[in-house]
């Protein structure tokens, strides 16, 4: 008969343990990573940013410009999706005044940062991003063709999954989302 | 074991270890260096690939060679303990260095027609922590065998010739 | 028959939720510190500009060391504390052996002789009985003596 030494029962204990938390993290690996293609498939339509065309209000009277963006985010997976963040950077193009041969100039209007928060499983966030920026209009080129001013995004979309163990991000570069003419 | 059966063995772990930590890693990374959905391309940055594919090379060579000696050791032997740990260790920066290119963060490009449109970026930061985390208690676990096997060693020598010669250790 | 099944799926996500949660805190600092060590390891290691020569060399040089000590202490040779005491083990064995088999010849001895002796009681038996019927016959003809003496002594006393 063979006798297991005490030493090596100690080693069996802490074996289980690591069994149990590996088999644990590859669990919620697996079903994190299940889940994130069920939310992140095109076709289920599970995050939709933005929801519909992006509204701009322009304000040229008090040189400010109001941005919606709706956007809505179905959760169905098994794990919470949680800090769920949303940035818009909005950048404004126009030909300007002050250089000799009216070169275009870029500037910020507004980089916000607004948090929503967590969606639970099978839940669905519904909301509209919306920001303010004053427009730096002193030096615009109100005859330029075939817009005066030219408005580009950068978004970012970001939110933690599988008990925070993941954090994506997903982030969208320079796209137009309006332009303004003061002669149409 | 005999001579002939442990080299066999050392052999077919090593064998094993360069599948899963080379030959997998490196078809699975050139795959996924410029894969479509939806007509977008997301790309790994080249000099990203190059440096995950460095890296797989790297350490994956360490750990099929260290694999060959350990399962070519007899059982219970103080080189096998050494040899676990090594292992263990190089699995460690094996890991950090080439799954999450030495950080914790993965980014891949969105290309759309020629243009840069945006990315996509995986922190895993968390994960690779409690990963870790796993990996700190298994090195302690072979630090354990290495001075159980050494402390113990009359004992386990006693055990593993009491039957017959090269006979067998069930604990 | 889905719905049971996803139910069962998110049952089995709230466990493992629920192993994590707990024994996070646990092993997250272990694993920071696992990374910071890291970190200063892999500045030492050959970077990906140096090329992979030193590690197909180290890789050699492990085969290499791992084959020879191996084919030469493959385990399976008996260490030197243990061959002493295979010797008393021996010497034990033999003296047992030598006792066991003097034991059983004396045993054996013994055995003839309570054969022999038992043979011997047997005849004595035998010639129990035997004088035992003989003197039962004594017996009868001593009776028979007696009364030819009397018959004797009658006839006698008659004549």
């Amino acid at each position: 008969m063979n006798i297991i030494r005490y030493s090596r029962l100690f080693r069996w204990v802490v074996r289980a343990f690591l069994l149990v938390f590996t088999l644990s993290l590859s669990v919620v690996s697996l079903l994190g990573g299940w889940s994130a293609v069920t939310i992140l498939n095109p076709s289920s339509n599970d995050i939709n940013i933005p929801d519909g065309p992006i509204i701009t209000n322009f304000d040229i009277g008090n040189s400010s410009m109001e941005i919606i963006v709706p956007f809505n985010i179905s959760n169905g997976g098994v794990y919470a999706l949680s800090r769920i963040s949303l940035r818009f950077q909005v950048g404004m193009t126009f030909g300007n005044t002050s250089t000799l041969l009216n070169d275009t100039t870029t500037v910020q209007i507004f980089d916000t940062l607004q948090p929503y928060g967590s969606v639970l499983p099978g839940k669905t966030l519904k909301a509209n991003y919306s920001g303010t920026g004053s427009l730096p209009l002193s030096e615009v080129d109100i005859y330029r063709s075939p817009n005066a001013l030219e408005f580009y995004a950068n978004l970012t979309f970001s939110a933690s999954y599988s008990l925070n163990l993941y954090t994506f991000t997903v982030s969208i570069i320079k796209f137009s989302v309006g332009n303004y003419s003061w002669f149409p | 074991m005999g001579r002939f059966s442990n080299i066999v063995k050392g052999i077919i772990f090593m064998c094993v270890y360069i599948g899963t930590t080379m030959v997998i890693p490196f078809l699975t990374f050139t795959w996924v260096k410029e894969v479509q959905i939806l007509g977008v391309a997301i790309v790994l940055t080249q000099h990203d690939y190059e440096k995950i594919i460095f890296w797989i090379s790297a350490f994956g060579l360490l750990i099929s060679t260290t694999a060959f000696f350990n399962y070519s050791s007899p059982k219970q032997s103080i080189r096998k303990g050494t040899f676990a740990m090594i292992q263990i260790i190089l699995n460690c920066l094996y890991i950090w260095s080439y799954k999450f290119s030495g950080a914790t963060e993965i980014r891949f490009e969105i290309v759309f027609e020629i243009a840069n449109i945006g990315f996509i970026s995986i922190n895993v930061q968390n994960m690779v922590m409690l990963y870790m985390g796993v990996y700190f208690l298994t090195i302690i676990l072979k630090g354990y065998d290495f001075f159980d096997f050494l402390l113990n060693r009359k004992t386990i020598r006693e055990k593993r010739y009491k039957k017959m010669v090269g006979g067998n250790d069930s604990s | 028959m889905i719905f049971q099944a996803v139910d069962f799926i998110q049952i089995i996500a709230n466990i493992v939720a629920a192993i994590l949660n707990f024994l996070n805190p646990i092993v997250s600092p272990m694993g920071e510190f696992m990374v910071n060590w890291m970190e200063v390891v892999l500045r030492f290691f050959p970077q990906p500009q140096d090329g992979l020569i030193v590690y197909v060399s180290i890789a050699i040089v492990i085969v290499i060391l791992g084959l020879i000590i191996n084919i030469t202490w493959p385990g399976n040779k008996r260490p030197g504390f243990l061959k002493k005491v295979d010797e008393v083990e021996d010497k034990v064995e033999e003296k047992i052996e030598e006792t066991e088999t003097s034991v059983k010849k004396k045993v054996k001895k013994a055995k003839k002789k309570a054969k022999d002796l038992e043979k011997k009681a047997d005849e004595l038996e035998e010639l129990e009985v035997e004088t035992d019927t003989l003197e039962e016959e004594l017996e009868e003809l001593e009776e028979d003596i007696k009364d030819i003496e009397e018959d004797l002594e009658e006839t006698i006393d008659e004549e």
